[in-house]
């Protein structure tokens, strides 16, 4: 009984002292010091809140969310890149647990759909004015003469006073 | 027995409603005036049952009647009669009755003022008005499960188990038995934010119903000229002014009570009231060129279509949990019936649209593109822009678990990178339009008007760029890229003022120049006798304002998050003032009101070494709902707000965990949605010019139907 839980335990060192090895040897940040709450504010404002609706998991006041921050301290106390969390708590629990959805197959429409829409907007616009400027009309618009545009300011605060003095 | 009482006059309102609708129908088809009439007592009857309904669902909940269902889910013994009465609009049940109520009153309202003036708009009005009040009674009267049993013989029962469930949808439904103690409200909602942000809302999202009834009206007895644009003018800008103090009521409280420092988080609720707030101010805008010019008539019939679907979508959003979940919708009949009815609405005006598309030609065509026709043609745009992707990142976790099956979250970091661009050029558009004149302009005098606008925001633009508190972020990680966007945004701002101070400016010396009035006189009279552009300048002026604030929270907010010994202190460096340090000194213990308990800390504040003062962030503890709540602490200035919450603390306080944020330029949004309120009831203000148009339209409209009858 014992037996097994010694060889368990070595296992476990040594797989450890290996792991710490690893990481050390490509993650020079592995040996940084805690990080810092702003550090894991950081990260967990990109995650959202798996239990309630709408709240990222930094301003989260409930127990799982608590959880989440410390289990991203520790990634960060192991040298993984915010990117490298996102996708550790997105493989995890869902995408549906980032602030933004990934970019990538039907996700990507939250992007372009809205960029359709604004160049076709765009569009609409360029192609309504050319039409509506070219259109002949049937009152003819006589052009303004160039200084007419004060002359029309002043007379509509005239016109103003005189229809209110009336 | 009395909610019996309630129940009844909730029935009968919800068949009058009907009957007016059908006979103000019927009496316009077949020249019956007496049905006409009917139909309008009909309104004003409706108006006074809902009135009794609201009246004895008050006091239900004021004696604590805990039978009634409603008045167990949303009150408890403990709390204060004030709170009880604002309970009405604190659940389900009773919101859709509040807003009911408010929807009858404003549609008795809209038949009463316009009865001598628009007759011919009159029957129509009523149909749209009570047929969504009906739809609306019809979800709390529990008309709904009268088709349950129907529907299970058909064999759908689930459909048949949703309508049956509907029964206690009313805010009248009585338990079998009577609970001891009711539940009692959600403590975020105990702050008066919450009591006024609700009604505010309401009453815009009910305000927007008028202007559609009377456009819909118009469409349909043709009468498409100057007057139904005219009489909604007000009704429009009371809608958008109720709708805008909500959203802005909405964003205080935010700020004030959820504690993360923020005040808007584009949540699906939030962007429910937003959305209709877009198309509405398009809407208002692209009016203008309809009475000026003739022109837009169908965009305008579109723009008002979409805002009142939008007000229904967006009670729907707010009432049927779709956002959170696909499931949740599909577990109420509410979801469902809401849905259906947009659609119906929907499809019913495009159709009329179609329908009358010959009756709406426009008068005049565009001249140039240099021309305030253009710019407000590009302003439309912009805001159906913002608003498309608002709507599109609110319904995309729908589509995306409908369609593809992934659940996704889209956040605030899509609303503000697409939508910050696109506010920006709004504000452009803003910027120039005064300066635009209609029709066409020659260039150089544009260049004149716009020569020192453009001066003062360069030099803005560039001044900041060089000021070392503006260089600093430039050099911060992650905000090099934001400083030319952001002191170009400033420019801009910069730009806007000074063309409103110029138009001001022109409009007190032509004054000064015609009667030689000095200048307070000038600009007192100014203002009084043109509410309407004044008060518009005043608007720009207010969102000139609110989009300063909006900047510095969004670009320069400092944030950290700190655990303290008692006696240890930690510092925040604002990018405006100075250096605040901020010292734990211990936890304190109150009593706020009968059953909620205090816990807060005691910190110290100082800045650059001088005392600012004692702050007591704290956690309020709700023993009948076991709920705490975090109570934010600020220090405010017109330069920021230190805001400090308290996030926890062990050992009995021995330490404590504190996140503090410096919001730089906060409280100019406050401020200036002050202004934009103000400049919005003066644009209300009625004016004597203002009835005469009216009047006039009124008569000429008359004539056209004496020739064609």
């Amino acid at each position: 009984m014992f037996g097994v839980l010694r060889v368990a335990l070595r296992c476990l060192a040594f797989s450890s002292l290996w792991v710490v090895l690893a990481l050390a040897w490509d993650a020079p940040g592995m040996f940084a010091q805690t990080p810092s709450p702003d550090e894991i504010n950081r990260v967990a404002k990109m995650l959202s809140c798996p239990t309630c609706a709408g709240i990222n998991v930094a301003d989260c006041p409930t127990e799982t969310c608590a959880q989440w921050r410390a289990k991203i301290g520790e990634l960060l106390a192991e040298g993984k890149t915010d990117q490298e969390i996102l996708e550790y708590f997105a493989a995890r629990y869902g995408d549906h647990v980032l602030q933004v959805p990934p970019t990538r197959g039907f996700f990507l429409g939250v992007w372009i759909v809205p960029i359709i829409a604004i160049l076709a907007g765009l569009g609409t616009f360029g192609y309504l004015a050319h039409r509506w400027t070219k259109r002949p009309t049937a009152i003819e618009s006589p052009a303004v003469p160039s200084d007419a545009v004060e002359d029309e300011y002043v007379k509509r605060v005239e016109q103003e006073l005189q229809s209110w003095q009336k | 027995m009395i909610a019996d009482l309630g129940y009844v006059a909730l029935l009968l309102a919800f068949v009058l409603s009907i009957f007016a609708a059908l006979a103000a129908w019927l009496g316009e088809r077949h020249r019956i005036i007496e049905l006409v009439f009917s139909a309008r007592n009909g309104v004003l009857a409706v108006a006074g049952l809902l009135t009794l309904a609201v009246l004895i669902e008050l006091f239900l909940l004021l004696n604590s009647d805990f039978r009634v269902m409603y008045v167990a889910q949303v009150t408890n013994r403990a709390m204060p009669a004030f709170f009880k009465l604002t309970a009405l609009w604190g659940g389900q049940a009773g919101s859709l009755l509040f807003w009911s109520w408010l929807m009858a009153l404003f549609a008795a309202a809209a038949v009463l003022s316009g009865w001598q003036r628009t007759r011919i708009l009159m029957p129509k009005v009523i149909v749209v008005t009570q047929l969504t009040l009906a739809f609306f009674l019809s979800l709390i009267s529990g008309v709904w499960a009268l088709l349950a049993s129907p529907l299970e013989a058909l064999g759908m029962t689930t459909g048949a188990a949703l309508m049956a469930e509907m029964e206690t949808l009313t805010p009248f439904y009585q338990l079998a038995f009577t609970p001891v103690d009711g539940n009692g409200l959600n403590p975020l909602l105990r702050h008066w934010g919450m009591i006024v942000h609700p009604p505010l809302l309401y009453l815009g999202f009910v305000g927007f119903v008028i202007p559609f009834a009377f456009a819909v009206a118009a469409l349909s007895t043709r009468q498409t000229g100057d007057l139904w644009i005219r009489v909604i003018r007000r009704w429009t800008l009371v809608a958008w002014l109720f709708l805008s103090m909500g959203l802005l009521v909405g964003m205080w409280w935010a700020y004030g009570v959820l504690g993360w420092g923020g005040y808007w988080g584009w949540d699906p609720v939030e962007n429910a009231a937003l959305m209709p707030w877009l198309t509405g101010t398009a809407f208002l805008h692209s009016v203008i060129i309809q009475e000026r010019r003739g022109m837009f008539k169908v965009w305008n019939m579109v723009l008002i279509m979409i805002t009142y679907s939008l007000v229904i979508f967006g009670t729907f959003l707010t009432r049927s949990g779709v956002v959170s979940s696909v499931h949740a919708f599909a577990q109420s009949g509410v979801g469902p019936l809401f849905l259906g009815f947009v659609g119906a609405t929907l499809i019913v005006s495009v159709v009329l649209l179609f329908l009358r598309l010959d009756s709406l030609r426009s008068e005049h065509a565009l001249d140039s593109l240099v021309s305030r026709e253009a710019i407000f043609l590009l302003n439309n745009l912009l805001f159906l822009a913002i608003f498309f992707v608002t709507f599109w990142g609110t319904i995309f976790p729908v589509v995306s678990e409908l369609l593809a099956g992934q659940k996704a979250i889209v956040g605030p970091p899509f609303f503000n990178q697409v939508n910050g661009p696109l506010f920006a050029l709004l504000v452009l558009t803003m910027g120039i339009a005064p300066l635009m004149p209609w029709r066409r302009t020659s260039p150089a005098k544009l260049a004149r008007l716009l020569a020192w606008p453009v001066l003062a925001g360069l030099a803005t633009t560039l001044g900041l760029l060089v000021t070392p508190a503006m260089r600093q972020f430039a050099v911060l990680p992650g905000t090099s890229l934001r400083i030319v966007p952001v002191t170009a945004f400033y420019g801009l701002l910069v730009f806007t003022l000074v063309v409103i101070g110029q138009e001001f400016w022109r409009g007190i010396r032509t004054r000064r120049r015609a009667i030689g009035e000095t200048y307070w006189t000038a600009l007192l009279n100014l203002v009084r006798y043109n509410r309407r552009r004044y008060g518009g300048y005043l608007v720009h002026l207010g969102v000139v304002m609110i989009a300063l604030g909006v900047i510095g929270t969004n670009f320069f907010k400092v944030e950290t998050q700190r655990n303290l010994a008692q006696g240890e202190s930690f510092t925040i460096a604002s990018p405006l003032t100075g250096t605040y340090t901020v010292t734990y000194e211990g936890l304190s213990a109150s009593i706020v009101a009968e059953d909620v308990r205090r816990t807060a800390a005691v910190l110290k504040i100082t800045r650059e070494g001088q005392l600012v003062g004692m702050l007591q962030p704290g956690q309020d503890f709700f023993i009948a709902q076991e709920q705490a709540m975090t109570t934010p602490a600020m220090y405010h200035s017109l330069a920021e707000d230190l805001y400090i919450i308290l996030a926890g603390w062990e050992n009995g306080g021995a330490t404590a965990t504190f996140k503090a944020y410096v919001e730089p330029l906060i409280n100019w949004l406050w401020i200036g949605g002050l202004v934009f309120i103000l400049g919005t009831a003066m644009a209300v203000w009625p004016t004597p010019v203002e009835e005469r148009r009216i009047a006039m339209a009124t008569s000429a409209s008359g004539r056209v139907v004496t020739a064609r009858s």
